[in-house]
């Protein structure tokens, strides 16, 4: 009973150490770009596989609009990028064309397309990163996973944003092939995850503006955002991404993102 | 047999969990430049109606698809004709996929010739690329592991191929007599052909080894002494090999065969195709496509791609239509004189209606090449594809 009591005490004391210390690390506002990072990764890991259907709007500067309507089902890879494939369902034409993408870490993610009315599997050349993703203004490089080791890191500060608090990051992508010089993150302070984003071209101006809104926690501890619009600042086109909720439940492994399942997927 | 199916497809729709029926109708124009070799009109219109209906779940984990084909032309009674591209069964288990049913297969890596991709027949009266094929009756296990993809296949019927008639257009050089074409197998087309495939890819590489045995879907033509040629279709074993493989904004490919059949020959297509993003500071990307073919058949029995280079260029506008444009031509290298220009664009005009556009320029000099034959066959295709 005695030790119990001891080893209770120590614990006691071993947990106030660190609650000090933490406060301490805290207050003394030495933010770190990519430890944030870090914990945006961290706040939006654990959910293992996840399913959910999606609405694409494009618009064109002159208001014209275009929908699209498509399923992902993604795979969280523990030490590499994650794997995703998405269906389109409209416009008609591409019903059944189908997007397989095996996202890396410290390479070019490898990706292949499904062509239904040929039975055939395209292999895309992955240096695409800056190409348009089925014509939008979101790139395949914004559709792949977020991964800390993606980007070097810049400046973090404290900032507002629409009167809260946030944290905004500078990250600059590894691979040479991104379409972007710089990328600027506001992040939440309570999720971490990102309220919005700023894209640098090449050659340092501004390019995209991504707004990412309707958060929701799931009962996995996972935080997702529900709308997310991309702005063209160059070009005045825009295009909404707007997720039903995500179905967490659903149980994917390896074998349902091998290349094979693109020939009978629905 | 029809009644089976049938039956077949009303007990389906009354099993199954979900039920799916989508497809497509398209309404085709070719304009041809000049009268062919037998004088033959200009103007070929036709519809095409290619519906798919889909069940979900007829028994546990098993689905059924079905897709039957139609198309109506106007000037050749040979190309109005219907076929059943799928009508499929597939089970999946967690160890493997059964097949079961009628259905098409695709091997293949290259762009310009397909030359591994051999379980179905061509449907030679769709379009010159090759690329339409028809329904192949097939039993098919196949197998995923660590250690790769393999695919069993048993083909117990075979379907011959079909050629445009005398007023139709893109048809052969000859007159043939389709009736009753003649096989090496005493069971005709009744002959149990196997196939056997092993696919595996790891990162930026692929590849994939096949071997068939079983009757020819390419046709030896035998003369007959009135001038018409008879099809015959003998039993072959092919062993073939594809490979891709991705460095930066390459795409390397290689497709090889070894076929004997009556005679032996061996033929191939390597190629590399370079995507180069946004070009000229636009949001369009550009494919450039080189791919050589080698076929070792010389003489009267040389095939288009014999020592041929192929030059192509792919475009996507990445626009709200998806525009896309595929244009390339095909030069013969031992003879400077031949070559096969091919176009092909297409553009969405609203949710559920597509434009494409196709055509085709053929050039030869030299009478004893299968390109002269289609001199006369230069075309311009426009398609209005209605989606549903």
């Amino acid at each position: 009973m005695k030790n119990k009591v001891s080893i209770l005490s120590q614990l006691l004391v071993v947990s106030m150490i660190l609650l000090l210390a933490h406060n301490t690390y805290a207050s003394s506002e030495q933010l770190n770009a990519e430890e944030l990072m870090g914990k945006r990764k961290q706040h939006n890991s654990g959910w293992r596989s996840s399913e959910v259907a999606l609405n694409m709007v494009l618009t064109m500067s002159n208001g014209q609009q275009s929908k699209r309507s498509l399923r992902a089902k993604a795979l969280e890879v523990i030490g590499d990028g994650d794997k995703s494939l998405s269906v389109f369902d409209t416009p008609r034409d591409v019903s059944g064309v189908a997007f397989l993408n095996h996202s890396h870490v410290d390479k070019l993610d490898n990706q292949w397309l499904y062509l239904p009315s040929l039975k055939r599997v395209k292999r895309i050349s992955s240096n695409n990163k800056s190409s348009s993703f089925m014509g939008s203004e979101f790139s395949y490089e914004d559709m792949s996973s977020f991964e800390v080791e993606k980007y070097t890191y810049g400046s973090a500060v404290i900032a507002e944003l629409a009167g809260k608090q946030v944290y905004i990051v500078e990250s600059i992508p590894k691979a040479k092939s991104s379409g972007y010089s710089k990328l600027k993150t506001w992040l939440d302070t309570t999720h971490y995850q990102p309220l919005k984003v700023e894209f640098f071209d090449k050659r340092g101006g501004l390019l995209k503006n991504l707004a990412l809104s309707g958060y929701k926690k799931y009962d996995n501890g996972v935080w997702r955002a529900h709308q997310l619009r991309m702005k063209n600042i160059q070009n005045a086109r825009e295009t909404e991404l707007s997720y039903q909720p995500f179905n967490f439940n659903i149980v994917l492994n390896d074998k349902d993102f091998n290349k094979n399942v693109l020939k009978r997927v629905r | 047999m029809k009644y089976y199916f049938v039956l077949f497809l009303g007990w389906s729709v009354h099993f199954a969990q979900a039920f799916e029926l989508s497809g497509q109708v398209d309404l085709e124009h070719r304009q041809f430049s000049s009268h062919g070799n037998k004088d033959n009109q200009v103007h070929q219109t036709s519809l095409k109606l290619e519906p798919e209906f889909y069940f979900d779940d007829i028994f546990s984990n098993t689905s059924l698809l079905v897709a039957p084909f139609l198309r109506v032309d106007s000037l050749d009674s040979t190309r109005t004709h219907s076929d059943i591209r799928e009508f499929m069964l597939l089970h999946l288990a967690d160890e493997y996929e059964f097949r079961a049913g009628i259905g098409k297969v695709f091997w293949g890596v290259t762009e310009s010739l397909h030359l591994v991709d051999v379980i179905n027949q061509t449907d030679l009266l769709e379009g010159v690329d090759s690329e339409d094929k028809l329904g192949q009756p097939m039993l098919n296990l196949t197998f995923s592991k660590e250690w790769g993809t393999v695919g069993i296949f048993v083909l117990p019927y075979f379907r011959q191929m079909e050629f445009a008639s005398e007023e139709g257009r893109l048809g052969l050089p000859f007159d043939v007599d389709n009736t009753d074409p003649t096989y090496e197998s005493s069971k005709a087309a009744r002959h149990i052909d196997t196939a056997l495939r092993y696919s595996h890819y790891y990162d930026d590489w692929e590849v994939g080894v096949s071997y068939f045995s079983g009757t020819n879907r390419e046709a030896y033509f035998k003369q007959h002494t009135d001038g018409v040629a008879i099809p015959h279709y003998a039993q072959m074993t092919q062993f073939s090999i594809d490979f891709q493989g991705v460095i930066d904004s390459w795409l390397l490919k290689l497709e090889a065969i070894q076929r004997n059949s009556i005679a032996t020959h061996h033929a191939y297509v390597a190629g590399v195709e370079y995507s180069h993003s946004q070009i000229l500071n636009t949001r369009m990307d550009f494919g450039t496509i080189v791919e050589y073919q080698f076929d070792s058949r010389n003489g009267v029995s040389a095939p288009m791609g014999q020592n041929d280079i192929f030059l192509g260029g792919r475009l996507t506008v990445n626009d709200m239509a998806g525009t896309e444009v595929l244009a390339g031509i095909s030069l013969d290298l031992d003879d400077s004189g031949t070559s096969v220009f091919k176009l092909e664009a297409s553009q969405r005009l609203s949710d559920v209606l597509r434009v494409a556009v196709e055509g085709y320029l053929f050039s030869s000099d030299e009478p004893t090449n299968v390109v002269y034959a289609r001199n006369k066959e230069d075309f311009l295709q426009l398609t209005l594809e209605l989606y549903f």
